[in-house]
């Protein structure tokens, strides 16, 4: 089965876990696509919605984000602990083979004539933005992502805050992508416990490598001609967005005394 | 071409040259200072509305500041729902002085009432012949809310008894199907008047008069008979413009707050079926355009602040009544927008604590203009996210 993953950008941990797993499951990638993500190209897409006295903001939430948020010691622990090397995507390639293609945007018609020369059976999403239908019709079989949360009840953004808001099981769901947004059939889900001591970013880390299992999992079961589709109709979920830091104070304080 | 001659004449139209004007220009569009809590911002607001109340020295307060004029003549529509504001700031910081200042609102209002229970349209101004503005329907209705609630907080008749003459013409005024059409802005019929039903409604909870309801009732029934399925309400512009975020939040609001009132659930979804469109357009896109279309579709590249404000309270309102957080959500980021672009510059003290009409200022509603009813919707908003957020912090 050929398979290509839309990976983000080259330091994407999950997506470097991923293929690592998939390549150890038996099933390497053909094909691994790279978002052109320098920091003037993320500020000029930044300056589309905000303006420019945004950008100092912007660069602080970045060098924030770097400092805490984006460490997985978990994800870390998990590639320790089966093998699978820390490393960047280029240098994955050198080892594993596959061809990197570079892009600014994953729905570029040249990208997309680059993939559908390979034609591949399966797109893997781990990042990259919204994509558009030419791209859908790529790949034989479909792309597959691994939402953080549990479908088809929460859809959209940051959906495990959401999830904990109303006091709903978190978990995390492999499905298919269509043009609505996590409305695509549903492959396999699991939810996961929240155990004492856990706030919002360790279980996002948790969520990640669970992401990374349940995925590979999934492959699996397609290639092996195993897989069952769950419908997931939009209607029986909500669509969230980018949850408010108020909000996430008020989950966070919540979680601490769920325990 | 045409957009930049329109620049060019706004400019030369609204003195903007002049260099007052030019510094305020400039201040509006450098970064601004956002204060680490919201009672900072809600206090220089409500200063700000305060000396906008002494600027017009009747007790009623000046509809704003206007780089072309200055200070305006008081507004009675909106003195009328500022009185409201204060009370409600007067409770939270335990500061009888607003109350006083709402009194004189409400005394001002009173003597400035027609004979048939009406009050004027647009800004107060008696000439020398001593002819005065129109009575109009919306002014009327706005300035129920603050009669209806003078008479909650003081127990004085006298503002029950102009509340009745007001309801009572405007019952006179409107037309069987529960439409007005008589003795309003440019003549024309307006969805937003969901908004008097409103005032009616609270008129008919302390006057205990089922006409104020009826009539209350007939509004929102037309109203809700003019809506398409994709929420959109014909006739929610002032002439036949696509409608401001200022003047659909209105019809949004009348629905929502009738729909709680008489627990008729109709009035309620309508009222989302207005509020979510716009929810989803400004999560996605991190703005809200000052105007929409029928389909939605934005019809300006400003931002009409006071229809960003509207839009926070009723997304919040949805969320308490409802409790989809989707709404407190958005709320809470456009109350965060709106911070950044307050003004608080002690140094211009005609604008400190201000709100403008448009953001960037050159905008076409409200052009370079800071009016009181942006302020006063700000600090509403910011009053009920104080208040939800304590809510939020106790909840089950």
């Amino acid at each position: 089965m050929k398979i290509a993953v839309l990976a983000g950008n080259d330091r994407n941990l999950y997506a470097c876990a991923l293929i690592q797993k998939l390549a150890q499951a038996g099933y390497p990638p053909s094909q691994v696509v790279l978002k052109n993500n320098n920091l003037l190209n993320r500020m000029l897409r930044v300056l589309k919605v905000f303006s420019f006295r945004d950008i100092p903001a912007y660069i602080g939430k970045i060098r924030g984000a770097v400092k805490t948020d984006n460490i997985n010691y978990q994800l870390e622990e998990y590639m320790f602990d089966n093998g699978l090397h820390k490393e960047s995507i280029y240098q994955l390639s050198g080892r594993l083979g596959f061809q990197l293609i570079y892009t600014d945007d994953v729905n570029d018609a040249a990208m997309i004539r680059s993939l559908e020369k390979n034609r591949p059976d399966l797109i893997i999403y781990c990042s990259g933005g919204i994509l558009r239908k030419p791209l859908l019709r790529v790949p034989v079989i479909g792309i597959l992502n691994a939402h953080m949360g549990l479908l088809p009840e929460f859809r959209g953004m940051n959906v495990l805050e959401w999830s904990l808001f109303y006091k709903a099981p978190v978990g995390v769901t492999v499905h298919y992508i269509d043009a609505g947004i996590d409305t695509g059939d549903i492959l396999l889900k699991r939810e996961m416990d929240i155990t004492q001591g856990d706030t919002i970013n360790t279980l996002r880390m948790r969520s990640i490598v669970l992401n990374v299992e349940l995925m590979a999992e999934a492959v699996d079961l397609i290639s092996k001609g195993r897989a069952i589709l769950h419908p997931n109709p939009a209607i029986e979920g909500k669509q969230y967005f980018v949850m408010h830091d108020i909000i996430r104070q008020q989950v966070e304080k919540e979680l601490r005394g769920m325990q | 071409m045409r957009k930049i001659l329109k620049h060019i004449r706004d400019f030369v139209q609204h003195k903007v040259y002049m260099p007052g004007n030019l510094r305020v220009l400039i201040r509006t569009c450098a970064a601004n200072e956002v204060a680490d809590s919201r009672s900072v911002h809600m206090d220089a607001a409500m200063k700000w509305l305060c000396f906008a109340q002494d600027k017009s020295s009747c007790g009623g307060v000046s509809a704003g500041y206007s780089f072309q004029s200055g200070w305006q003549l008081p507004y009675p529509e909106t003195t009328g729902y500022i009185i409201e504001t204060f009370y409600d700031y007067a409770m939270r910081i335990g500061n009888n002085s607003y109350r006083f200042r709402s009194r004189q609102m409400l005394d001002w209002l009173i003597s400035i009432q027609y004979e048939n229970g009406a009050f004027p349209g647009g800004l107060y101004r008696a000439d020398k012949a001593g002819n005065i503005p129109d009575p109009v329907v919306f002014n009327t209705g706005m300035i129920l809310f603050g009669l209806v609630r003078g008479f909650n907080e003081e127990q004085d008749e006298k503002y029950l008894h102009a509340a009745r003459r007001a309801g009572d013409w405007l019952i006179e005024c409107q037309d069987e199907d529960g439409a007005w059409r008589k003795c309003t802005y440019k003549n024309m019929v307006h969805a937003y008047k969901t908004r008097v039903a409103w005032a009616l409604l609270q008129l008919w909870k302390i006057a205990g008069d089922a006409r104020y309801r009826d009539a209350a009732i007939a509004n929102l029934e037309w109203c809700i008979s003019r809506q398409a399925e994709n929420g959109f309400v014909s006739s929610m512009s002032f002439f036949n413009e696509a409608p401001y975020t200022h003047t659909i939040a209105y019809t949004a609001r009348g629905l929502l707050e009738s729909g709680i009132i008489l627990d008729d659930r109709r009035y309620i979804s309508a009222a989302m079926k207005i509020a979510w469109p716009l929810l989803y357009y400004f999560e996605i896109n991190k703005k809200l355009p000052g105007q929409f279309d029928a389909a939605w579709k934005p019809a300006g590249n400003y931002i009409c602040m006071t229809g960003c404000a509207q839009m926070a309270i009723i997304w919040m309102k949805i969320f308490r009544h409802g409790s989809d957080a989707r709404y407190l959500n958005a709320s809470l980021k456009m109350n965060d927008f709106l911070v950044q672009k307050h003004c608080l510059t002690p140094a211009m003290s005609h604008i400190n604590g201000a709100i403008m009409g448009s953001s960037p200022i050159w905008g076409d509603y409200m052009s370079y203009y800071f009016p009181n009813w942006a302020a006063k919707f700000f600090v509403e908003s910011l009053l009920l996210e104080v208040e939800i957020t304590k809510e939020l912090d106790v909840r089950k």
